[in-house]
């Protein structure tokens, strides 16, 4: 499959935190959502396919380009939005537009106002002026304006009231209808996801949980519900993560299948949500 | 290039304007009030070198870079654009601030005077020196950083003044003469004709090497 962008063996080291030999591929025409909990290393990832910040080793390619050799030319195929959009906050709306619009070839002004209408951002007014989801409303905005190859979002969702959130669902996904376009997205809110996204890429603690197809995650991961039998010494390996509540334990894990025909009724298997996966392995190892 | 000063200019429009109204008319005043020229010089090439990273410690502040550097442009083009906006900027400062000290009414300067070509040369000189070791220092440690430093500089200036007596002082004086003693230098030997190209051309080869140092710091920085 064409990939959109390819990361391979990518690691990095700041202080403390380490970026492991991270490796995954958002295919052309497709969502990937990138989720992780606080501190996981997305936006870390994402500073490195923007060439923000230093690699320690590994390869990035976009559009099949080193994203450091062909820098500008992937660039100009880009639409970002940062987790905290970095404009001048005293400018007007419509003249950071200006600032940002000859950037690129392909700039759409009509779009830009089309847009800020739909999303009801006042142009006349300073940044500064705006609430939070206001101004990753902006930043979509100028992001979508230029007829980007491939959107690349921060935390787009954090700061949005539900209505327009799922407008920005829905615009994500006719945006990848057009043929070839991608998007990389990385949320805390899950739910966006399944809605949308085609393929998931679960980072913790700079690793790489999982990365596959949405559909191929909710059909195999399951919530299993039952009595302390679950934690039977022989199911232990079944299970990436176990909470103990008043009514008995539940444990997630990454074979449903195989736990129907373990427990068959002497349990409650349920499909897992991305959040149950999420909540369930970052509890694993203390990282709750 | 042009892109981004077209950006940087807008950005900093506002204090790009109050700069440029207020850098003038202090230096006219100020001008207007002083008998050593070369000290007004000299004072005017520190200040005009300053000016400039008032502009980008608003980028810091901002953390307008995250998101200028995530547009199609390479981090020289974004440096280069910074030289020629402060250069454009320093220019302007230099001349308007020239000019008003003629024009300011009880000013003792004449035009005579403040357009000596070698009196312009020290403070070209002097600009050129400062702002291409201030802009590489800015770039590394940012506008906390430079606040710092110069604050260090004052402070070093205080101590130098308390221990004048060993002679330290004499060592600073001798740093500070360097400069115009070697435009003299090189007038007497070359001839004004000659030397004021030369000496254009050793202050634009400072400032390439002051990009070229700045354009490596830069590409180290991470966002």
């Amino acid at each position: 499959m064409d990939a959109a962008i390819e990361v391979r063996n990518l690691s990095k080291s700041y202080g403390d935190f380490r970026l492991k030999d991270v490796s995954f591929s958002v295919p052309r025409g497709y969502i990937m959502g990138l989720i992780g909990p606080n501190g996981a290393g997305k936006t870390t990832v994402i500073k490195l396919l923007l060439n923000l910040i230093r690699r320690d080793g590994g390869d990035i390619r976009v559009f099949g380009l080193d994203n450091l050799a062909a820098e500008m030319e992937i660039k100009a195929r880009l639409g970002i939005v940062h987790d905290t959009p970095f404009f001048y906050e005293h400018l007007r709306l419509a003249t950071v537009a200006k600032t940002v619009a000859p950037f690129y070839r392909d700039w759409d002004d009509g779009l830009f106002r089309r847009l800020a209408v739909e999303f009801e951002l006042p142009l006349g007014k300073s940044f500064k002026a705006l609430s939070r989801g206001m101004k990753m409303k902006f930043a979509l905005a100028v992001a979508l304006s230029h007829k980007a190859d491939l959107l690349i979002l921060d935390e787009p969702t954090s700061g949005l009231d539900p209505v327009f959130r799922r407008e920005l669902l829905k615009k994500l996904s006719a945006f990848i209808q057009d043929e070839g376009k991608s998007v990389l997205f990385s949320t805390h809110i899950t739910s966006d996801l399944e809605r949308i996204a085609d393929f998931i890429t679960f980072i913790r603690n700079g690793e790489i949980v999982f990365s596959s197809p949405r559909d191929e995650i909710l059909g195999t991961w399951a919530v299993v519900k039952g009595g302390p039998e679950l934690l039977a010494a022989e199911h232990r390996a079944l299970f990436k993560g176990v909470r103990h509540g008043e009514f008995g334990v539940q444990a997630l894990t990454q074979d449903g299948a195989e736990a129907r025909r373990r427990f068959g009724r002497g349990a409650v298997i349920e499909e897992a949500t991305l959040e149950d996966i999420m909540f369930y392995i970052s509890r694993e190892n203390g990282h709750a | 290039m042009i892109k981004l000063m077209r950006r940087g200019f807008i950005q900093h429009k506002k204090i790009i304007l109050s700069i440029g109204i207020l850098g003038p008319v202090y230096m006219g005043y100020f001008g207007s009030r002083i008998n050593n020229i070369l000290l007004l010089m000299v004072f005017c090439g520190f200040l005009y070198g300053i000016m400039p990273l008032i502009l980008f410690a608003r980028d810091d502040k901002f953390k307008a870079d995250a998101f200028g550097l995530s547009l199609p442009v390479t981090r020289r083009e974004y440096i280069g654009s910074r030289y020629l906006l402060s250069w454009a900027l320093m220019l302007f400062l230099f001349l308007a601030g020239s000019l008003l000290m003629i024009l300011v009414p009880g000013g003792k300067l004449t035009a005579a005077m403040v357009f000596n070509p070698r009196l312009m040369l020290i403070t070209l000189a002097f600009l050129t020196v400062n702002f291409g070791c201030l802009m590489p220092l800015f770039v590394r440690i940012g506008q906390v950083g430079l606040l710092a430093f110069l604050i260090g500089l004052q402070v070093l200036g205080v101590l130098l003044m308390v221990f004048r007596n060993i002679g330290s002082l004499a060592v600073v004086k001798k740093l500070f003469h360097l400069i115009p003693d070697g435009i003299t230098a090189v007038q007497s030997a070359l001839g004004l004709a000659l030397a004021f190209p030369v000496l254009l051309a050793v202050l634009a080869l400072l400032t390439y090497v002051s990009f070229e140092i700045s354009v490596a710091l830069f590409r180290r920085k991470e966002f």
